[in-house]
């Protein structure tokens, strides 16, 4: 018995040496990214005005360079393909967190007509960005906060911290669709080959049933962490190739609790039913993201705040 | 709790250490702890079902002694049966019940007849397949006086309810299980070291192979109908050692964990993937439950004594009851089914029991035909396992569909990450391979006599268990 259990603690203690080694790893990680933005929060560098948040909608409709060549202020855009309100909320708390960061004077939150606090396919936190930027602690609190790591073993052991993408010491590249402008917008420009160019006439009818409490939940802390922090929030409807979801807007403006402005874009304008606009039907094309934020920088010139 | 979580961490170096020096002058001692912790382990998942497993316990316990004690072969039989309904009522409720009465309602409907049918919103209490088993063979193994009834409840209950199989097997039997207990143990270092060594194992096998696999095999089968032919094959290829590498890995930290507190358990598996003909894979899968199936079912019916009817009618007798322990559902029915057709051109050209021993034993490499063998083995064994997978028949037809209709021979479509996983499936496999004649892949590691080398392979398994444990899944077997 004492063998077995001299053994079994030397063993540990090695074992226990040994892990350290691997912090190279996970130090090595985030340069290995291509998408910088959630590090620039986190590590305390983003120091614009006008902050962009949202999925891939977000990311590929607004262009956060026209606000900087039409109104000459500092605009950012933040938003992450294929990310929810939860991932939203976080990122954004982490912004504010972080001292290094500067507080933004507005906050352009664009939303997912239908599905913004719904259970999504394809929106959910996206744990894939935070995992190579485990040698960042709140990071790591943030994925022991949603049970993905054990705490204890958090402290102890550096191999905890990583997942398997921390082992593909590859250097990720841009993609046709994933490449990002200084100002952090993601537009696109070309057409998915199965865009099916039919035009939605009948306008959707939002219902609550299937809301998420935890979406609904981050959403509101969403609101209630501008307001605290007196930042005016925009809250964004981006076009899709259909007619605007009826009761869609109103939801929103319910979950904004009278905090946010509700903008929609000119349903009227031809451009928003045109195909050539489109990248695909949830998604505007290169062309169509800049007729979109143009009309987002007057509407965002009237209502600047001073 | 489960094998794979931090509480099972904690709870068994405690109950190790309470067990080896506190309790280990006294043979009670040991077994009253062993099943305090065996029921506040089960009492981890819902404290409700403990009364379940006391209860059906109790019974067994109670009407094996009242069996061997009966007079008249009248009370005899009323006790025997009293128990064979009762166990078999609890899992036919809990398990069959709301299949047999929506199967039925839509019988009806097919004729027209709409019914409403009450169905029960229970959630299945855990391990009920595999203790109902255990207690199952007690009660016939003493009613056909193969063995005497247990007087002792503590020991009884132990051989119930010991924590390492209570949940997931293997289905032990009193014959082999109950004279461990009843019989003092002594610490043995060889053994001890051999049972952390093949929790380790199972482990890597659960929570690097089947968990990685598990991600990709979800993936594909949760949405089918938008991959090629050849990612749906990959996707029942990963659920083919998803399944496996979930199930065996929990059987290995059964017989590991069991070893520590110098327990032997049954053998459940025999690296079935190398099987070159389906009879010798059933001989070498879920071995406890087939072996059951074979003692207490197949020989009562008449075994392979009568003649081709009999043979061919008993085993898919067999394994249409085998899948359908498994759910009330009809895909596990169609999986049974399917298995018993596999086995139709064995029996009946008496070839079923034909490779008998270990493949390519004492060499590195099988033979050709070998080799032929274990790959129609394998790929009849993955065609199986989608209709297991699959959500309902619709779902594994149109899986199956997919498969020859779209792009087989295209390249897969699958993530970057999912070649990890594929790497961690051919380092399994390399491993089970080498050590294919020891009763698990790492039994004769200390061949390699140069120790650094040995904690250096353990090492770097326990940092893939630690790297790739995210949050705990549990095992498949579970819901069985």
């Amino acid at each position: 018995m004492k063998k077995f259990l001299i053994r079994l603690a030397i063993f540990c203690l090695v074992f226990f040496a040994l892990d350290k080694l691997f912090i190279f790893v996970r130090d090595a990680s985030p340069a290995l990214e291509v998408d910088r933005r959630l590090e620039y929060i986190v590590t305390g560098k983003i120091k614009s005005d006008v902050l962009v948040f949202g999925s891939s909608r977000g990311a590929r409709s607004v262009i956060a360079q026209q606000f900087i060549d039409s109104l000459g202020i500092s605009a950012y855009n933040l938003a992450f393909p294929g990310s929810d309100v939860t991932f939203h909320e976080f990122a954004l708390r982490m912004l504010l967190e972080n001292k290094g960061n500067k507080r933004p004077k507005t906050i352009i939150l664009v939303v997912d007509d239908g599905d913004e606090v719904k259970a999504s396919k394809s929106l959910k936190f996206r744990l894939d960005r935070m995992y190579p930027l485990v040698k960042y602690k709140p990071i790591r609190d943030e994925l022991v906060k949603r049970k993905e790591k054990k705490p204890i073993l958090n402290e102890l052991l550096v191999i905890h911290q990583l997942n398997k993408s921390n082992f593909l010491f590859k250097q990720r590249k841009f993609t046709k669709n994933d490449s990002i402008m200084p100002c952090g917008s993601m537009p696109i420009g070309h057409q998915k080959k199965t865009f099916d160019k039919i035009y939605g006439h009948e306008p959707y009818n939002y219902s609550k049933i299937g809301e998420m409490p935890q979406k609904t939940r981050a959403f509101r802390a969403f609101v209630k962490m501008c307001k605290d922090n007196k930042i005016q929030l925009i809250v964004a409807l981006p076009p899709n190739f259909r007619k605007i979801s009826t009761g869609f807007a109103e939801r929103m403006k319910e979950l904004t609790d009278g905090y946010g402005i509700v903008w929609k874009y000119n349903e009227s304008n031809p451009a928003f039913s045109n195909p050539d606009n489109f990248f695909d039907n949830a998604h505007l094309q290169t062309s169509g993201s800049i007729i979109y934020t143009d009309e987002l920088v007057k509407f965002y010139s009237k209502h600047q705040p001073h | 709790m489960i094998f794979n979580s931090l509480d099972f961490a904690l709870f068994l170096p405690i109950v190790f250490i309470l067990y080896w020096f506190v309790t280990q002058k006294s043979l009670t001692a040991q077994n009253i702890l062993l099943l305090v912790a065996s029921y506040f382990f089960y009492a981890f998942w819902d404290p409700r079902f403990l009364l379940l497993l006391m209860f059906s316990t109790f019974l067994d316990y109670f009407t094996g002694l009242r069996m061997f004690d009966a007079k008249t072969i009248q009370w005899k039989k009323f006790w025997f049966w009293l128990s064979i309904i009762v166990n078999v009522g609890f899992l036919g409720v809990f398990k069959y019940y709301n299949f047999f009465a929506e199967s039925f309602a839509s019988m009806l409907e097919s004729f027209g007849m709409h019914v409403e049918v009450w169905t029960l919103q229970i959630i299945l209490p855990v391990g009920i397949s595999f203790y109902t088993f255990h207690g199952l063979s007690y009660v016939i193994d003493i009613y056909k006086e193969r063995i005497k009834p247990e007087r002792n409840f503590v020991d009884y209950a132990v051989f119930v309810s010991f924590f390492p199989l209570l949940v997931a097997g293997p289905i032990e039997r009193a014959t082999h299980l109950l004279p461990q207990i009843q019989k003092k143990r002594v610490f043995d270092y060889r053994k001890a070291i051999d049972g952390m060594r093949q929790i380790l194992w199972g482990l890597f096998k659960k929570v690097v192979v089947a968990d990685g696999c598990a991600e990709w095999a979800n993936m594909i089968f949760n949405d089918a109908d938008a991959y090629s032919g050849s990612t749906l094959l990959m996707g029942a290829i990963f659920f083919t050692f998803q399944i496996y590498c979930d199930f065996s890995g929990y059987s290995d930290i059964a017989l590991g964990t069991a070893r520590l507190f110098g327990i032997e358990l049954l053998r459940n598996f025999a690296f079935p993937y190398f099987s070159r003909d389906i009879a010798e894979f059933w001989r070498r899968w879920h071995i406890s439950l087939s072996s059951w199936f074979r003692d207490y079912l197949y020989i009562p019916l008449g075994g392979s004594k009568g003649g081709l009817g009999m043979k061919i009618r008993n085993t898919f007798i067999i394994f249409v009851v085998s899948g359908f322990w498994h759910g009330a559902n009809w895909t596990f029915i169609v999986w049974g089914a399917l298995n018993a057709l596999y086995f139709m051109p064995l029996l009946l050209t008496k070839s079923n029991r034909t490779n008998l021993e270990i493949v390519a034993q004492g060499k590195w490499f099988p033979t050709i035909r070998e080799l032929v063998g274990m790959v129609i083995t394998f790929l009849m064994a993955v065609f199986g396992w989608i209709f297991f997978r699959a959500k309902d028949m619709e779902h594994a037809l149109s899986f199956i569909k997919g498969i020859f209709s779209k792009n087989l021979w295209k390249a897969p479509n699958l993530p970057e990450l999912a070649d990890l996983t594929i790497f961690f499936i051919l380092f399994m496999v390399f491993i089970e391979w080498i050590g294919r004649e020891s009763k698990y892949a790492l039994e004769n590691i200390d061949k390699v006599r140069f120790a650094p080398a040995r904690w250096l392979f353990y090492t770097a398994l326990i940092v893939c268990i630690i790297v790739l444990s995210g949050k705990e899944q549990e095992f498949i077997y579970f819901q069985f």
